[in-house]
């Protein structure tokens, strides 16, 4: 630690903390522009320049410069206030004064620099240096003549978030912030840029031109697009929702967001949103009062467990429900209504991970927080797609590499974000995940069988698996993700997982919705015995065990693969009771719809992935007539009666179906299907309610198959042309997509959660299947 | 068959003389001053001449012809003898074109007298592209004893000992540098040399690696030996092709013979160096934007701290010097650090090339050692101003040095010395100028240059130098105000004092220091509208006197623009709208009638 004075106040603060953090906390304000503390000080802006009592004359630029012990620090010496006032007359040379067309102002940095600077003229006069505005970006519109060059955007566009979208270009006064070759951007839209920008030069094309920032009121909630439960600020006008950014940098936050929170908000008022119970009455859904919709699905289902056993009810949950509604729910299922299986479809994966770890253990498991991931500094992830599930941990991560001697090392069957991060890319064959995790068990559990010799058949070599060997040897701190598939097996990674976790320091598993822990750990909201998920559902209604599905905000026809065999089974049922806050494919199925409000709208708490509890108040009111989940158990409940159900143990036939493996594939399915086809989760989202909003719509353009560059030009295929992708189950029309990361003969499919044509092409427990791609009209 | 004698070798060895027992050399210098030759005639002491048998004997270079000494007796005889049989008895004479005066060799010129060959000393002498000539001259030697007799600790010890600083322009102890990238244990490391010499006028460095690759190389070997590092860059900028050709020769060369690559010398230390040229930009001579232009990334300067030798090229400990500080390397660690800080100041040892541009006589590279003073750089060394026109300032350092006058020629040129004046030595190029020149013209094309080349980083810099020059272009145009010459030196000292690398800090250095030296012709130019030096061509106006015209219309042949108008026997007449004052007639006219 060290001390020193900042006018005249004395702060202490520890070795190698720069000025500026010395005098904030000493209070003191020093002006800044290209300042961002989620990135890495620049000192570009040269706005933070201060003197030192000792040397005085020479201007220290305290973003950069790390404090030393008994300095003297002045920030309003007559030399420095003239270097800023020059500093921003300097800036106003290049910047045109359009507040009042400007969405910025009002929160404009530069803005509030000049009034607090009173810099009421310009002595500097020279023609300004024409920049170009691009408004054909999709959500976000650059505006470069407003561009005060603070390069914030370029450094955490290529810092945090490792795409390096944006760069300066040219050089000297000519300079300007641009694409490669000045096209459309065409990124991950994280929005961090937009987040970033201290001037109007960044536009959120949602907002822009919609209103005033003093109109805005401000509230802090969460994201609820994936598991990470980002804390987002909403900005409201007069009840209405007019933009999300990430809530500012405090504490251990980070301050980020990705496109799902910052872009994906007009889903809450989307047209698919529920407004009001329904009710099908002589085949056709009608709109009908609470009372009669709550009554009528009461009835329903104590008909149902009465004929059948309350063993014969299942419940999906998509997770979107507040820790205290999930605990009321979890005992509303087991006591009143006798305790039928639950699972999830969209938490599936991440629910069964939690099993496994648990009934490796016996306990409770201790997942791994924030914290753990930031200390680690050794990450292993098992299974593809952590940061395409959850957008947020590729900058949490690129974050944490920033630090120095960091390993990553990712097990992936396929090149996602975090693999091409990796200090360790352990990339193997498709659909060989799971085994190759079984193979690792084998290799570093008790029995220490020597590893295979044929890891050929992964496609990685002995090296590479030796240094993943040598990282879970060493004395290190380790943290290990574990990335389910969304419709695969995932037992392997879970296992292998559990095996570590006395080992390492932490182990996360990932793949939850918004409130998936909190529903697990705190609330206990699981199915004690019988959990259900993907395949085992549409076996056990086939098989007639289950003959009602309660759903909570899920939809097994828009989510799992091969729908025809799932609607089929759909409409075996008994009775299906919707309850949740979007129409979709299942309403049109279902015999009682309750809209539901969304967790924005709700009270409550809520608990991240990563083990962040956050208290939620509604910053809107719930939409139309809908309810919150928790309001809605009460009305259901009270027109139950309070007569409980004896608790009925499980059937015995309802035993946990093996999940089938690859072998699934018929064996001569695959003649004339030069490729191998997976189905991989979308950065814009695949949930529900990512997919309910038109902008998250725009960027994801519908189902997309990627394949690599050299396939793409072999197939002649142009720029996003649509094409038809062929699979032993299916068929369905796709936009084409090269990525030079992807290697031959493979396919990774996007967006299929949501297109039924998409689900078609794969089963459920098939990870890779092959599959020939055709042009149209050929 | 010899033509003519320039040298004389002959045998000191002691067997020699046991068989008998003559001293040669005042018998030469005798017979060679009878003879009338002992100006021309060099006397060169060697070791044996082989024919041991016969010694004592002589030998006349060039040619190689041995003479045995018999006796003492007719040998003044005997040697008039010899040259009656030449055609020309010695080499021709050079004579010193100014002074007419006869001379024996190139390096009795004044222009070389005064020097003192370092990092030159090979230039013109050996084969570039031959390493054998090269090795021949003692190269590798230094290689040779640092890797065999000296231990790391120990080169680094005689480098710090020699007081060496960098010679690209900031003067940071070299062997401090070397000493802080040893102390990390990170690997790998790098040693990175800084040939991306970009001021206008200097070509200091260009030379060194199109005459002396070796050298170059030599100094980096060593480097990397004292740092422990396995890996070398030359940055180089393209604009130098034959520069690159060299070193990719030298390089080429250098691990055919093993002193490149594994197993260097055999001694178990490995080392290489690739050349990475530069793509053209004047920033990317600064250390940190260099490393990011060898990275691949956008050359611009970053924060420091980390200093590069703690986190450098890659995030790894990097040593980075300028091409004439590794080429002083092998002569410290041959001669050794005292002899190194016998030359030159006490703070600023050795010697400093200077490239020596402008309106003076003697053009090119001069190497003097440090603490030699301006005018002798300029009127002795350099011979003067061209013309003899009054000298009017020099500018040293680049485009981001300052300009001094007169008053500051018994100054000597050291790191240090300068700063008060308001320049400083930087990386060497002298720029002389004359009264011709116009010096708010000189600032603005510094000031331009600066603009140009800045990277567009920080605000003082990108806006500060554009406004800057906004400034110095309406004085030059005539539309200067009073009020600008104190604005300017506001955006001039603002500049300096908020930029972030060394390109924006020193940038308004022209300005600066002709606003202080030359406030008069700034004067001129905002308050009467006057060029003094007649360069600002929108402030002057040309008129032909009709009586010392001659009618010849020669001015109006050569008039571009047809701006003058002629008819025989008419004097010439100039439409003032039409001219674009480029100066053609006045240089046309034999009669001085256009002024």
């Amino acid at each position: 630690m060290i001390t020193l004075k900042v006018n005249d106040i004395e702060v202490t603060v520890p070795r190698g903390s720069t000025i500026l953090q010395a005098a904030e906390k000493a209070g003191v304000f020093v002006p800044t522009l290209c300042h961002d503390k989620r990135i890495a000080p620049f000192g570009a802006c040269r706005l933070c320049v201060v003197e030192d009592r000792k040397k005085p004359g020479s201007l220290i630029p305290s973003c950069f410069t790390p404090a030393r012990d008994r300095m003297e620090i002045l920030t309003e010496t007559p030399a420095v206030l003239d270097a800023v006032r020059t500093q921003l007359q300097l800036i106003l040379v290049n910047h045109p004064l359009d507040c009042p067309v400007c969405d910025k102002a009002g929160e404009c940095t530069l803005q509030d620099l000049v009034i607090r600077y009173n810099i009421t003229e310009s002595p500097f006069g020279t023609e300004r240096f024409a920049r170009y505005v691009d408004r054909r970006s999709p959500l976000i519109e650059r505006d470069m003549t407003r561009c005060v060059l603070c390069g914030r955007c370029v450094r955490i566009c290529g810092e945090l978030q490792g795409r390096d979208e944006l760069e300066f270009l040219h050089r000297g006064h000519r300079t300007v912030v641009g694409t490669d070759g000045g096209r459309p951007l065409d990124c991950d839209f994280c929005g961090l840029c937009v987040s970033t920008c201290p001037v109007g030069a960044l536009n959120d094309k949602l907002f822009k031109d919609r209103t005033r920032v003093w109109k805005l009121r401000q509230e802090t909630t969460v994201c609820s697009h994936c598991g990470l439960a980002c804390r987002a600020d909403f900005h409201l006008e007069e009840g209405r929702l007019r933009r999300v950014t990430p809530a500012a940098a405090s504490g251990g936050e980070k301050g980020l967001l990705c496109a799902r929170g910052q872009f994906g908000w007009r889903a809450f008022e989307s047209p698919g949103r529920l407004g009001a119970p329904k009710l099908r009455r002589d085949g056709a859904l009608c709109e009908a009062g609470w009372d009669e919709a709550v009554g009528h699905a009461a009835k329903a289902l104590d008909d149902i467990r009465r004929a059948h056993g309350a063993a014969s009810i299942a419940l999906l949950t998509a997770d979107h429900l507040t820790t205290e509604e999930a605990a009321a729910w979890g005992a509303f299922w087991r006591d009143t209504l006798g305790g039928g299986p639950i699972g999830s479809i969209q938490a599936g994966g991440y629910r069964r991970i939690l099993e496994i770890l648990e009934g490796a253990r016996g306990t409770r498991v201790a997942v791994g927080t924030l914290r753990d991931l930031d200390e680690a500094n050794v990450l292993i992830v098992l299974g593809g797609g952590a940061a395409e599930m959850h957008p947020v941990l590729k900058p949490l991560v690129n974050g944490w590499m920033k630090k120095g001697d960091r390993q990553l090392a990712v097990v992936s069957s396929w090149p996602d974000a975090l693999t091409r991060r990796a200090t360790l890319a352990l990339t193997v064959g498709p659909g060989l995940v799971e085994e190759f995790c079984a193979e690792l068990l084998e290799a570093l559990g008790p029995e220490r069988i020597n590893p295979p010799a044929d890891l050929a058949r992964f496609g990685i070599d002995s090296c590479a698996l030796a240094r993943l060997i040598g990282l879970l040897e060493e004395k290190r701190d380790i943290a290990v993700l574990v990335a389910p598939e969304p419709c695969g097996d995932n037992r392997h990674k879970a296992r292998l997982a559990a095996y570590l976790q006395d080992r390492v320091r932490a182990v996360v598993p990932l793949g939850g919705q918004a409130n998936s822990a909190g529903a697990v750990f705190e609330a206990g909201f699981t199915s004690g015995e019988v959990a259900v998920d993907g395949l085992s559902l549409v076996e056990a209604i086939e098989a007639g065990r289950i003959r009602a599905l309660y759903l909570l905000g899920e939809d097994p026809l828009e989510s799992l693969p091969d729908p025809s065999r799932v609607r089929q089974a759909m409409e075996k049922l008994d009775c299906i009771v919707c309850q949740g806050p979007f129409e979709t494919a299942v309403t049109g199925l279902a015999h009682v719809v309750l809209p539901a409000a969304l967790l924005h709208e709700k009270r409550g708490t809520v608990l991240s992935l990563l083990g962040e509890k956050r208290t939620l108040r509604p910053v809107l009111p719930p939409f139309g007539r809908s309810r919150p989940d928790g309001e809605i158990l009460r009305a259901l409940a009270a027109a139950l009666g309070s007569e409980a159900v004896p608790r009925v143990p499980a059937a015995p036939a309802a035993q946990k179906t093996a999940i089938p493996s690859v072998g699934a594939v018929p064996r001569d399915a695959g003649q004339g299907m030069p490729f191998i086809l997976e189905a991989v989760p979308s950065l814009f989202g695949d949930g529900i309610l990512s997919r309910q909003s038109p902008d998250l719509a725009q960027l994801r353009r519908g189902l997309r198959v990627v394949m690599s560059a050299g396939d793409f030009e072999r197939l002649g295929l142009a720029e996003r042309e649509i094409v038809e992708v062929r699979t032993p189950f299916g068929c369905a029309r796709a936009e084409a997509e090269r990525d030079a990361a992807v290697p031959c003969s493979r396919l990774l499919l996007r967006h299929a959660a949501g297109s039924a044509a998409g689900l078609s092409l794969t089963r459920p427990g098939t990870s890779a299947v092959p599959a020939a791609i055709a042009r149209i009209g050929t | 068959m010899i033509s003519s004698v320039s040298k004389i070798a002959y045998c000191a060895s002691r067997s020699c003389k046991f068989r008998k027992p003559i001293d040669v050399r005042s018998l030469l210098e005798r017979a060679l001053d009878e003879l009338g030759y002992r100006d021309r005639i060099g006397l060169v002491e060697t070791e044996c001449l082989i024919s041991c048998y016969q010694g004592p004997s002589i030998m006349f270079l060039p040619g190689g012809k041995v003479f045995q000494v018999l006796s003492e007796e007719h040998f003044t005889e005997t040697l008039k003898g010899f040259f009656a049989s030449l055609q020309h008895p010695t080499s021709p004479l050079l004579s010193e074109p100014r002074t007419e005066k006869e001379i024996p060799g190139i390096e009795h010129l004044d222009f070389f007298a005064k020097q003192k060959l370092i990092v030159l000393r090979n230039r013109g002498h050996i084969d570039a592209e031959s390493i054998e000539e090269y090795i021949a001259h003692d190269g590798y030697l230094a290689l040779y004893k640092a890797l065999t007799a000296m231990t790391p600790e120990e080169v680094i010890g005689e480098v710090k000992l020699s007081g060496l600083r960098g010679r690209g322009g900031a003067g940071f102890p070299t062997g401090t540098k070397w000493e802080e990238a040893r102390k990390y244990a990170a690997f790998p490391k790098y040693v990175i040399c800084n040939g991306d010499e970009g001021d206008p006028g200097a070509f200091m460095d260009r030379s060194v690696m199109e005459s002396d690759p070796h050298a170059v190389l030599e100094g980096m070997i060593v480097c990397g030996y004292a740092i422990g590092a396995r890996q070398g860059y030359i940055y180089v900028r393209a604009e130098y092709p034959l520069a690159l050709r060299m070193l990719r020769t030298a390089i080429d060369r250098a691990r055919e013979k093993g002193f490149l690559g594994r197993n260097v010398l055999g001694t178990g230390f490995d080392f290489d160096i690739d050349i990475y040229p530069g793509a053209g930009a004047f920033v990317c001579g600064e250390s940190t934007a260099l490393m990011y232009s060898i990275e691949g990334k956008r050359g611009m300067p970053r924060i420091k701290p980390p200093r590069s030798t703690e986190s450098g090229l890659w995030g790894r400990p990097t040593c980075l010097n300028n091409v004439e500080t590794f080429a002083n390397i092998p002569r410290i660690i041959l001669n050794g650090g005292a002899w190194f800080r016998a030359i030159g100041t006490e703070d600023s040892t050795g010697t400093k090339v200077f490239s020596l541009t402008g309106a003076v006589k003697n053009v090119g590279l001069v190497e003097v050692p440090m603490g030699t003073d301006l005018r002798t750089i300029i009127f002795e060394i350099g011979g003067g101003i061209r013309g003899n026109a009054r000298f009017k300032a020099v500018q040293l350092g680049g485009p981001s040095g300052g300009c001094l006058t007169e008053q500051h020629l018994h100054l000597p040129v050291t790191f240090d010395s300068l700063q008060d004046a308001g320049a400083m030595m930087g990386s060497g190029g002298v720029v002389v100028m004359d009264d011709t020149n116009c010096m708010v013209d000189v600032a603005r094309f510094f000031t331009q240059f600066s603009v140009d080349e800045s990277c567009g980083k920080c605000v003082p810099c990108r806006v500060g130098l554009k406004v800057m020059l906004g400034t110095l272009e309406k004085i030059i145009v005539g539309q200067g105000e009073p009020s600008d010459l104190a604005l300017l030196e506001r955006q001039a000292n603002h500049i300096a004092a908020t930029s972030h690398c060394g390109l924006g800090q020193a940038a308004p250095n022209p300005v600066l220091s002709t606003l202080r030296y030359f406030h008069d012709e700034y004067e001129a130019h905002i308050r009467e509208k006057r060029c003094p030096a007649l360069v600002c061509t929108d402030l002057i106006r040309f008129e032909i006197d009709a009586e010392a015209c001659k009618r010849c219309g020669l001015c109006a042949k050569v008039c571009p623009v047809n701006a003058i108008s002629w008819q025989k026997k008419e004097p010439a007449v100039l439409h003032q709208e039409k001219c674009i004052r480029c100066k053609s007639c006045i240089r046309a006219c034999r009669f001085k009638a256009i002024h």
